[in-house]
């Protein structure tokens, strides 16, 4: 709005009056990281030094090659991926399958339904852990993967209602077509809403490999086996062991978030736009 | 969608039927099947729920009720549970430990959700500026969120050392002795709500950036015609129009806070010293897990649950005195 009024001398002015708080606030964010990146390529001598070094010399790939040698810390990593990846799968097919029913069809008892999923975002997750685990348990599925995985293929709030809102505006046009074609709604769902739907997909699997990747607590609880342990079981306990150096801590955190990161810096548009349209992010 | 449906079905039907008998036959088998396809679909729409419908079963709901059960037992790994009443919520109430927990856990919710909310709204006030850069620092501010909070939660452990950190060395160089963060009952919680609002405040801020795009430009320009400098249009226009998001935020940031759990294990403070970092939720999950006290951590969890619900609901009713819609 300012932008018509603004001759070009003054908005010159104030991109740079703007941008100096911006960048002042922005070391916030970039300094930790900096520090995080050059910590995990120093040994223990380097990093406990009074005062720090801010420069990232002297550098050693040391830490990395101890996480991996010693650490095992690829497996750990093939852990989470798998987890994360097959629960991906399974909210992205129950969550759309759940949002297209709410969305498009005609059911008894759909309004109530309904607003019972939306008021489940408001059960914190430590009050329907320890039921879980108990039946989990009684399963003899404690210390595998399926409690980690399994809830992923029954739905949630937010992937539901993420689905529902998309599939809302879509055009009533091509599901009429698609039932004089003869289809029934499985078929419309499946033929129709799921490929159409993709953006929408991209972004609530994106946020189903996040939930899972950086998940603690579930790992935490289920897995007891160090051959199961995910990546971030792996990393809280290391500040158990103190044999652990400050830079190999370092240098496992930052191999956690690298990939979420990676994929941030392409596609930072579908983190944003699945967190406004849903309100919720995990 | 099915009032859509009928008079276009009706029109393709009837150019079918010839006499007015077969039409009126037609209309009769058209109703029929029309209540059989409301069934059919009534039933599909049950088969596509059927996974959500288990979440809920066993998962949310269900959880939740059977959270409250178990809290009226003496629920351990060890043996089936037995039916004893009021005798956890008994043990609760006139335990030493719990009110600290409460005063903890409110604490906590305060430290972590007031700075957060704050800053998100000044984060969010200017990249929303139509400049160069907004954009760029937007995306900085954000990339805590999408980092897992144990690796976040292990570098500000770094960060907060109170001999080799930068943060207590950079205060030092202020001339200020920075705290033995995490050793300490006064800070460790603060500590807490540091790593709280650094990792979640870009979260917030995309909330309310969402919330002023939101805001009708001819507001601005009125307000502009009338003489309205930058702070009155701000405090006239911007934040009374956002209070919807403003309020949404603070009970989405407060449920968040009361569900913290990564940091205070990660940290390795496990919820001390001297409890200073057992909140409620982890009150829950120390009783449950590491001393597999089921039942009565159960019985934490209800009360945890019933919390969360009170505060949602206050909130919701103080959201019709304070809130403007536009």
């Amino acid at each position: 709005m300012q932008r018509q009024i603004l001759s070009g001398k003054h908005r010159a002015l104030r991109t740079i009056a703007l941008n100096l708080p911006m960048a002042l606030i922005g070391l916030l964010f970039v300094v930790p990281f900096y520090w995080l990146v050059i910590t995990s390529f120093r040994l223990e001598g380097d990093i406990m030094v009074i005062p720090p070094r801010f420069l990232p010399y002297p550098s050693t790939l040391t830490n990395y090659v101890t996480l991996l040698s010693k650490f095992n810390f690829g497996l750990y990593f093939a852990n989470s991926f798998i987890i994360a990846v097959l629960g991906l799968i399974g909210q992205t097919f129950s969550c759309s399958m759940g949002g297209f029913v709410f969305a498009r069809l005609k059911f008894p008892l759909k309004r109530t339904l309904f607003y019972l999923l939306l008021s489940t975002m408001m059960i914190p997750g430590q009050v329907t852990l320890i039921p879980t685990f108990v039946i989990f348990n009684m399963l003899k599925l404690t210390n595998t993967f399926v409690p980690l995985i399994l809830p992923a293929y029954l739905g949630g709030a937010f992937g539901v209602f993420l689905c529902r809102q998309f599939f809302l505006t879509v055009p009533n046009e091509l599901e009429e077509a698609a039932k004089l074609d003869g289809s029934d709604s499985v078929g419309i769902y499946w033929r129709i809403f799921l490929p159409i739907a993709k953006p929408t997909l991209a972004t609530l699997a994106l946020f189903a490999f996040m939930y899972h990747w950086n998940d603690l607590l579930g790992p935490v609880i289920y897995i007891t086996d160090t051959s199961k342990r995910t990546i971030t079981v792996a990393l809280a306990m290391f500040q158990d062991t103190l044999r652990v150096s400050r830079g190999t801590i370092m240098a496992g955190a930052l191999l956690s978030i690298t990939p979420l990161l990676i994929v941030y810096v392409f596609a930072q548009q579908f983190f944003v736009s699945g967190m406004i349209t849903s309100g919720f992010k995990e | 969608m099915m009032i859509t449906t009928a008079p276009l079905r009706t029109r393709t039907m009837t150019a079918h039927f010839r006499s007015s008998k077969d039409l009126k036959k037609g209309v009769f088998s058209l109703k029929r099947k029309h209540s059989r396809e409301r069934r059919t679909e009534a039933l599909q729409a049950y088969v596509l729920l059927l996974p959500t419908l288990l979440g809920m079963a066993f998962l949310s709901v269900g959880a939740t009720i059977g959270a409250i059960a178990l809290g009226f037992t003496d629920y351990s790994v060890k043996w089936p549970p037995n039916f004893i009443g009021l005798n956890n919520y008994r043990l609760l109430f006139t335990n030493r430990i719990f009110p600290t927990v409460i005063r903890v856990t409110f604490t906590s919710a305060l430290i972590n959700v007031v700075p957060c909310v704050l800053i998100a709204l000044l984060l969010a006030l200017l990249v929303n500026q139509p400049i160069r850069g907004a954009r760029f620092w937007r995306a900085v501010y954000f990339w805590p969120v999408v980092g897992s909070m144990t690796a976040i939660s292990l570098l500000w452990g770094f960060l907060l050392n109170p001999q080799f950190g930068l943060v207590n060395y950079l205060l030092a160089t202020l001339g200020v002795r920075g705290p033995d963060w995490f050793s300490s009952t006064r800070w460790s919680i603060v500590a807490i709500g540091i790593i709280f609002v650094w990792k979640n405040v870009g979260y917030y801020m995309t909330m309310l950036l969402a919330g002023l795009q939101g805001i009708p430009e001819s507001l601005y320009e009125s307000a502009m015609i009338d003489g309205a400098g930058p702070f009155r249009r701000t405090f006239s226009i911007t934040l009374p129009m956002l209070s919807p998001s403003l309020f949404f935020v603070t009970i989405m940031a407060c449920i968040a806070s009361f569900q913290v759990f990564d940091p205070i294990l990660v940290t390795g403070l496990n919820g001390g010293p001297a409890h200073s970092t057992t909140t409620l939720s982890y009150y829950v999950y120390q009783n449950a897990f590491q001393f597999m006290k089921m039942g009565f951590a159960s019985a934490c969890a209800t009360v945890l649950f019933l919390i969360i619900a009170a505060f949602t609901l206050l909130q919701f009713k103080l959201q019709d005195k304070w809130v403007f819609y536009g």
